[in-house]
C-alpha cells in the first residue's frame, strides 16, 4: 500500500477507488528500484503480480538500462515508455517517475492521441477494404458478361461453321474412298490432310457449341436410371478400333453388383468417349487401358488409366480449364481441342459427381470420376 | 419475409460481434430467394439502425457498434452480387456519385444507397468515407453524374459536410444532390432549404420515389 501516513474517511475512500478501480498505471518502487505497490489495474495490463521485480523486467528497455534518478529529475515531464502486457502486444505508455526520498512512484496513462489515431486508421482501411472489394465484384460481374457474350458470339460463329465444315469433311471422306485408283500417292496425302484438317475443325466447332450450351445454362439433362455398362460399352466399341490400329488394348474390371445410377447416357458416354479416346491416344503400342468401375458407399467411381508418359504437376493444375492442351503431344500426332475434359467437368458436375486426376509423372496417369448413387435408382 | 425471431437472433449475433451466425443468417434468406431490398431494409438498415440507438443510450460500446457495422459491410459484399445480377442491366444510363464528406468514417449508409441506386439500374460511383472536397469535386468532373447522393452519419460533423455541400453547389450550380443519414435525426435537414436542387431523403423507403 502507498505510504502517505495517516488519513481521514475521504483520503481512505480515494486511496480505495485508485487501488482498485481507477485506470491508471501506478508502481511504487523502493529505494532499490523493486515494486513494492501496485494497483489492480497495472496487474491486469501487466498480467499478474509484479511485486519484487525490477524496472527492467516491468519495461521493455531493448537492453538499454532505465535512469531513474535522472527520470525522477523532471516528474512533471511525460516519458513514453513501452511495457509488454497480458494481451501479448507490447502497449506504449506515458510515464511520470515521481521522487518520494528514495523511493518512487511511477504513474502511467494511454496516449490517447495514438489510440483515436490507431482507431481512424483502422475504420480508414477496413473502409478502404470494403470500398475496393465493392469495386472488385462489379468488375468481376462485368467480366462474366463479357465471357457470357464472348460464348454466345462463339457458339452462334460455331453453328454457322459447322454445316460448310461438315460437307468439306464428307465431301473429302468420299473422294479419299472413290478416287483411290486414279489419284497420285501425293494428291492422296493432300486429301488425306484437307480431311484430317476438317475432321479437326468440326471436333472443334462441336466442342464450342457443347461448352457455350453448358456455359449458357442452357443444359438440361435427361436423367434415367441406367448401368453404368450401356454408355461404357458403346464408348468402347467406338474406340476399339482405333486402339487396335495402334496396338493397345482395352481391359475392363468392374466389380459386380454394380448399381443403376441416375444419369444421361449420352452425356455420360460423352465423357467416357473423351477419357477413353485420350488414354488411347497419350498410349503406347502394347499399351493397355484399364477402365474400372467400383462402387463406395455413396459414389459410382469410374477410373481410366493408362501407361503413357503421364502428367506434370503444372498441367494437372489446369487440367480441366478450356483451352488446356497437355505439354505432352498425343502418341499419334494429332491435336488436342483442348475443350474435352473442361466440357467432361461440366457434364458429371452437372450429374453432382466429381472429375479428378491422379498423376504418375512418367508411368502414366489415372483419370477418375464419380457419380452419386442416390439409393433410389 | 424475415420474421421477428430472425431478425432478433441477427441483431443479437451483430451485438455479439459473431459474424459467423449472422453469415448463416443472410445465406439462409439468400437460399430462401428473399429479394435484397428486404435484406437491405428489412435487416441491415433496421439492425444498424438499432445499433446506433443503443450506442446513443450508451447501451452498447463504440468497439462494438464499429464491429456491427464491420460485419454488416462483409454481408453486403454477399448479397451484392445478387444485386449485379438480377439488376444491372435494366440501366437507364442515369450516373450517380455516392460519398461520404470529409471525416465522416461511417460509409455504410451511403454503401447500401450506391447500391440500392444500382437496383434501379443507376452506374454508381461509390466514393465511401472521409472523401476529401476536392476528390469529390474531381470525380463529379470525370463522371459528370446525374445525381450526388451524400451521406453523413455522426451530427457533429454537420459543419463539414455544409462546407462540402457548397463547394459542390458552388462548381456544379445545376447538379441534383440528394442528402441523408442517420445525423440528421438530430436536425439540420434544412440544410436543403439553403440550397437549390438539395433534396433530403429521410428513409431509404423513400429513395425510390425520387429516381
Amino acid at each position: 500500500m502507498i505510504r502517505m501516513g495517516k488519513s481521514g474517511e475521504r483520503f481512505g475512500i480515494i486511496n480505495r477507488w485508485f487501488y482498485e478501480i481507477a485506470p491508471l498505471f501506478f508502481l511504487h518502487l523502493d529505494s532499490s528500484n523493486r515494486v513494492v505497490g501496485t494497483n489492480c489495474f497495472t496487474r491486469r495490463l501487466l498480467g499478474g503480480d509484479v511485486d519484487g521485480k525490477s524496472v527492467e523486467e516491468i519495461f521493455l528497455t531493448f537492453g538499454q538500462p532505465i535512469n531513474i534518478n535522472e527520470l525522477k529529475e523532471h516528474p512533471e515531464t511525460p516519458q513514453r515508455l513501452n511495457v509488454s502486457t497480458s494481451a501479448g502486444l507490447p502497449e506504449s505508455l506515458f510515464f511520470h517517475f515521481i521522487p518520494m526520498g528514495d523511493e518512487t512512484l511511477i504513474l502511467g496513462s494511454f496516449d490517447v492521441d495514438e489510440h483515436a489515431k490507431l482507431r481512424r486508421e483502422l475504420l480508414s482501411i477496413n473502409n478502404q477494404l470494403n470500398a475496393l472489394t465493392r469495386e472488385l465484384q462489379k468488375k468481376n460481374h462485368e467480366l462474366e458478361e463479357l465471357n457470357q457474350l464472348k460464348n454466345q458470339f462463339l457458339t452462334m460463329a460455331a453453328h454457322d461453321l459447322r454445316k460448310p465444315v461438315s460437307s468439306i469433311l464428307n465431301y473429302s471422306e468420299f473422294l479419299i474412298e472413290e478416287t483411290e485408283a486414279v489419284l497420285t500417292p501425293e494428291q492422296r496425302g493432300f486429301l488425306n490432310t484437307i480431311y484430317n484438317s476438317t475432321n479437326y475443325m468440326r471436333r472443334l466447332i462441336d466442342d464450342f457449341l457443347d461448352l457455350g450450351m453448358i456455359e449458357s445454362g442452357h443444359f438440361d439433362l435427361d436423367l434415367q436410371p441406367t448401368s453404368m455398362e450401356e454408355p461404357l460399352s458403346r464408348s468402347i466399341n467406338l474406340s476399339k478400333l482405333n486402339a487396335r490400329k495402334r496396338g493397345i488394348g482395352i481391359r475392363v474390371e468392374m466389380e459386380e453388383a454394380i448399381p443403376l445410377t441416375m444419369m444421361d447416357g449420352p452425356k455420360i458416354e460423352q465423357v467416357l468417349n473423351n477419357l477413353i479416346g485420350n488414354a488411347i491416344e497419350h498410349s503406347n503400342s502394347n499399351q493397355e487401358v484399364l477402365i474400372r468401375i467400383a462402387r463406395s458407399e455413396k459414389e459410382l467411381v469410374v477410373s481410366v488409366i493408362d501407361h503413357g508418359p503421364g502428367l506434370s504437376h503444372e498441367e494437372t493444375e489446369k487440367l480441366f480449364l478450356p483451352y488446356q492442351r497437355g505439354r505432352l503431344k498425343k502418341q499419334d500426332g494429332s491435336r488436342s481441342t483442348g475443350l474435352g475434359l473442361a466440357i467432361s467437368k461440366k457434364i458429371i458436375e452437372a450429374h453432382g459427381g466429381r472429375i479428378w486426376v491422379e498423376r504418375d509423372h512418367g508411368k502414366g496417369a489415372t483419370f477418375t470420376f464419380s457419380l452419386p448413387v442416390t439409393g433410389q435408382e | 419475409m424475415i420474421n421477428e425471431n430472425e431478425y432478433r437472433a441477427y441483431l443479437d449475433g451483430m451485438i455479439q460481434g459473431n459474424y459467423k451466425r449472422c453469415e448463416e443468417i443472410v445465406s439462409d434468406f439468400l437460399s430462401r430467394n428473399i429479394e435484397p431490398v428486404e435484406l437491405y431494409t428489412g435487416l441491415f438498415q433496421r439492425s444498424l439502425y438499432q445499433v446506433g440507438e443503443l450506442w446513443e443510450k450508451n447501451r452498447i460500446s463504440v468497439t462494438t457498434e464499429h464491429l456491427a457495422t464491420a460485419i454488416t459491410e462483409r454481408l453486403l459484399a454477399i448479397v451484392y452480387p445478387s444485386i449485379l445480377k438480377k439488376f444491372r442491366k435494366r440501366g437507364a444510363g442515369q450516373r450517380a456519385v455516392i460519398s461520404c464528406s470529409v471525416n465522416e468514417y461511417h460509409q455504410v449508409g451511403a454503401r447500401i444507397v450506391a447500391d440500392m441506386l444500382e437496383l434501379h439500374g443507376w452506374d454508381v460511383y461509390f466514393l465511401g468515407a472521409n472523401t476529401p472536397v476536392n476528390d469529390l469535386l474531381l470525380m463529379i468532373q470525370k463522371t459528370n453524374p446525374n445525381l450526388l447522393g451524400l451521406s453523413l452519419s455522426i451530427y457533429f460533423n454537420m459543419v463539414n459536410f455544409n462546407r462540402v455541400i457548397q463547394s459542390v453547389r458552388s462548381e456544379y450550380s445545376e447538379l441534383e444532390i440528394i442528402i441523408g443519414g442517420q445525423a440528421f435525426r438530430w436536425g439540420g435537414a434544412d440544410i436543403a432549404n439553403k440550397y437549390p436542387r438539395v433534396t433530403y431523403i429521410p428513409a431509404l423507403s423513400e429513395l425510390a420515389g425520387i429516381l
